[in-house]
């Protein structure tokens, strides 16, 4: 397995509250800014459509790609961030 | 606690009355433990159900607490199950739906008695036999009766609009009394198709009829023309009222069309004079049961000039006249007018016709007629080359005009008089009819050929969320919740999924690791030799005579396989277009029961299963029957392929076994694993089951070659 980055860990770490969907790892300002747009400005909106999509990694990145053209490292590590967040709180 | 018992006796009581409707309310308004043994009566009120007297209460209480979850095996103090006191009163009735219940024949209460010991203790033979033909299938080898009857019940013809269907009429003269062996019927059949044109025309009325109609623009027009006029009237008339009459006195339905006027509509008039072939498909499981049973036959030698042609017509008109026995008399009327204009005509028209062309289209039709029939039989030398014939002769002749794919199904019904069994068997043939349409024809409908044409292209359907979601989970992929934010994704991830379908089980199945690698690569196909010289040395060891098996040395056994129709879809028509590695998952994971036969009671394995079908079961404790109502609930039938015929009982029980073991008994519905004799005993494991890795290997093969045949019991639809 690859090592996971900083802001993963620091995302998985603690309850998501409020933070905003730039925490999320492999979402920096650009795609935060897009994602922002799109309605999903904080981070549990963004669980919350990973939940819908049944944590399903496959449609998850597919709808990153869609919504804020995510590439498909960026989509993974964001998919990661949350799969591990929801093992450790949910 | 208190409550339960005292409601159970109420129970009893009632069923002690006999009070069947009060019985059944109750059960129904009470949510209790029915399983319970009642302190002082030392019986569950099943046990009681199944004892009382008279025999039909008796037989409906049973079924009622059945229904409600009783549980078949419940023993009282003294180790006494319903199963025991069924076997004791000779309750044959009631001990089928026990067992079919998931009952245990071979329990032994704690006097160390089975049901089989109390039937032969208290004389109760029909439950001995019971026993014995159905739940111990032991084999009485040698001289076994055939225990049932499989007649051809009726040929659909579909196309991607229509459905044709054909019933063939009995006709007692032409039923021979003696049953023909299979190789003999070929023999015939061939002889017969190498001189003369064989046709199937099971529809000579609704043909007729409908020729009458036109008989006038037929004399005025010209050729050609008259045979679109019929193309579509076809259609048109057929579809009318008069098709009652057409019903009850042939049987012969037609739903909407008739094909094979159209396929040789270059040749209108020569369908009147066409004939029946002595069509004997020929079956591969009961290779002994064989009836002529199309209706009306005859043989049409080639005519070598026109005035063959004409006395032909009598023949037709004499065919018709033996049918009319059974023809309600305004129709006879029309048939005969029909022959006579029809004869009339041909006279007149003979000279026109372009007879070769029409005897090739014929000709062709039979092949492929034939092929169809033929496929079947697998021991028949030379099927390739039939086939090539007729494929190349068909396409070269459609190459003119448009043409329509027509599958065709065949329908058998199983019977078996003394079980009481009937079930349909749907064969769909592997090879689709090609239907050629003359393109030079003016339609009168014309909107047939177009709308057959747009049919074929993708259907691009408005999917709204509740279509959506359906259509994923057919493919296997469960979607979470669709909304407009997820909608474009499952759309997408519909279109990827009709690209590539699922391939790992969905189930979560996880089979043994020979199999498993097999289902990753198709790489082990291409080296089969050391599974060909293990199964070699495994067959050779059942050659030996002089050996004593289990069961005997009665070649009359097979293993079968029942596979679940929902997940194989039709395998064999799609397996041509698909990779055979695809073909390969789809058919390991459709397999849900590894079994033996014998060839006396092809389908006993169905009977549990259609005699709680029967009586409106919809679950049952046993597994495989579960299961197998599942499937036909569903209204479709279940696959039974029936592969390594005519073996001797020990070999049959170890390909089972060895089958069992690469599939994981875990996975399929096979209450144990099986036995291995002979020198397979003496095996490895993993050597077993590279034998049965390559044992299925081998029936998908079979499978894919003799097409899919559904068995479901008559009362569906």
């Amino acid at each position: 397995m690859s090592s996971t980055s900083q802001k993963h860990r620091n995302f998985v770490a603690e309850p998501m509250g409020e933070k905003p969907v730039t925490d999320l790892a492999g979402v920096g300002e650009v795609l935060g800014k897009r994602l922002d747009t799109a309605g999903f400005d904080k981070a549990y909106v963004v669980l919350g459509q990973f939940l819908v999509l049944k944590k399903d990694k496959e449609l998850f990145q597919e709808w990153m790609k869609e919504t804020c053209s995510a590439n498909s490292k960026q989509s993974a590590d964001c998919y990661q961030c949350l799969k591990d967040w929801c093992d450790e709180f949910l | 606690m208190g409550t339960t018992y005292r409601e159970l006796f109420k129970l009893y009581d009632l069923i002690q009355c006999g009070d069947i409707r009060s019985i059944d309310s109750f059960l129904n308004n009470c949510q209790i433990n029915i399983n319970e043994v009642l302190p002082c009566k030392g019986i569950g009120v099943l046990h009681l159900a199944v004892g009382i007297e008279p025999l039909e209460k008796s037989r409906i209480c049973t079924e009622l607490i059945l229904k409600s979850g009783g549980d078949p095996n419940l023993c009282n103090d003294d180790g006494v199950t319903p199963v025991h006191i069924a076997a004791i009163w000779g309750r044959v009735d009631n001990l089928k739906l026990l067992i079919g219940c998931g009952g245990d024949p071979s329990r032994h209460d704690f006097d160390g008695h089975s049901a089989f010991d109390y039937a032969a203790r208290e004389q109760q033979w029909a439950v001995y036999d019971y026993l014995h033909n159905v739940v111990d299938q032991l084999d009485d080898s040698f001289g076994s009766q055939c225990g049932y009857t499989l007649d051809l019940d009726k040929v659909l013809v579909t196309t991607d609009q229509m459905v044709a269907e054909y019933e063939p009429v009995d006709k007692n003269i032409l039923c021979d009394k003696t049953t023909p062996r299979k190789s003999d019927m070929v023999r015939d059949w061939c002889e017969k198709s190498s001189r003369v044109i064989n046709k199937l025309y099971p529809t000579i009325l609704g043909d007729t009829y409908l020729i009458e109609n036109e008989s006038v623009p037929w004399k005025s027009n010209d050729f050609t023309k008259n045979i679109t006029c019929d193309l579509s009237n076809d259609n048109d008339n057929i579809d009318k009222s008069d098709l009652n009459a057409t019903n009850n006195t042939f049987k012969t339905c037609l739903s909407k069309y008739v094909p094979y006027d159209v396929e040789i509509s270059g040749v209108q008039h020569l369908n009147l004079t066409t004939q029946q072939p002595d069509c004997s498909c020929s079956d591969n499981t009961s290779t002994e049961m064989r009836k002529n049973r199309m209706s009306i036959y005859e043989n049409f030698s080639l005519p070598g000039s026109p005035n063959s042609i004409t006395h032909k017509n009598y023949k037709t008109k004499t065919s018709l006249k033996q049918c009319k026995k059974d023809c309600l008399a305004s129709l006879c009327a029309d048939m005969k007018h029909l022959t006579f204009d029809n004869s009339s005509l041909m006279s007149e028209d003979a000279s026109h016709v372009d007879l070769d062309k029409a005897l090739i289209v014929v000709q062709n039709k039979t092949n492929e007629f034939l092929y169809n029939n033929i496929t079947n039989v697998k021991n028949i030398n030379g099927t390739n080359t039939r086939r090539s014939s007729a494929s190349s002769g068909v396409s070269s002749n459609c190459s003119s005009g448009s043409i329509i794919i027509a599958s065709m199904h065949e329908e058998y019904k199983y019977e078996d008089k003394e079980e009481g069994v009937v079930l349909i068997e749907k064969r769909l043939l592997t090879s689709s009819v090609v239907l050629p349409i003359e393109e030079g024809a003016d339609f009168s409908s014309p909107d047939q050929t177009i709308l057959s044409v747009a049919s074929s292209l993708p259907t691009s359907v408005q999917y709204d969320n509740n279509n959506l979601r359906s259509e994923l989970i057919k493919l296997g992929f469960r979607p979470g919740p669709i909304q407009d934010s997820t909608r474009t994704l499952y759309l997408k991830k519909l279109q990827a999924l009709k690209k590539n379908p699922i391939v790992i089980s969905s189930q979560g199945k996880t089979y043994s690791i020979e199999l498993e690698k097999s289902l990753r690569t198709d790489d082990w196909t291409k080296n089969l030799a050391p599974y060909i010289e293990l199964e070699k040395r495994v067959k050779a060891d059942f050659a030996n005579p002089s050996k004593k098996w289990r069961e005997g040395s009665a070649k009359t056994s097979f293993t079968y396989l029942l596979l679940d129709p929902r997940i194989t879809d039709d395998l064999p028509s799609k397996a041509a277009k698909q990779s055979q590695h695809l073909s390969w998952i789809t058919f390991v994971n459709s397999i849900f029961y590894v079994g033996k036969g014998k060839r006396s009671r092809p389908y006993s394995h169905l009977y549990q299963a259609v005699t709680l079908w029967k009586r409106d079961f919809t679950s049952s404790k046993d597994k495989k029957v579960q299961k197998i109502l599942d499937i036909w609930s569903d209204k479709v039938g279940v696959i039974c392929l029936h592969i390594f015929q005519n073996v001797i009982p020990a070999e049959a029980y170890t390909y089972e076994a060895a089958m069992i073991d690469v599939l994981g008994v875990a996975n399929l519905n096979n209450l144990k694993v099986g036995n291995y004799y002979g020198v397979a005993a003496s095996l490895p494991l993993k050597e077993r089951r590279m034998l049965g890795l390559y044992l299925l290997y081998k029936a998908m093969q079979i499978f894919i070659s003799e097409g899919e045949r559904q068995l479901r019991p008559d009362d569906i639809d």
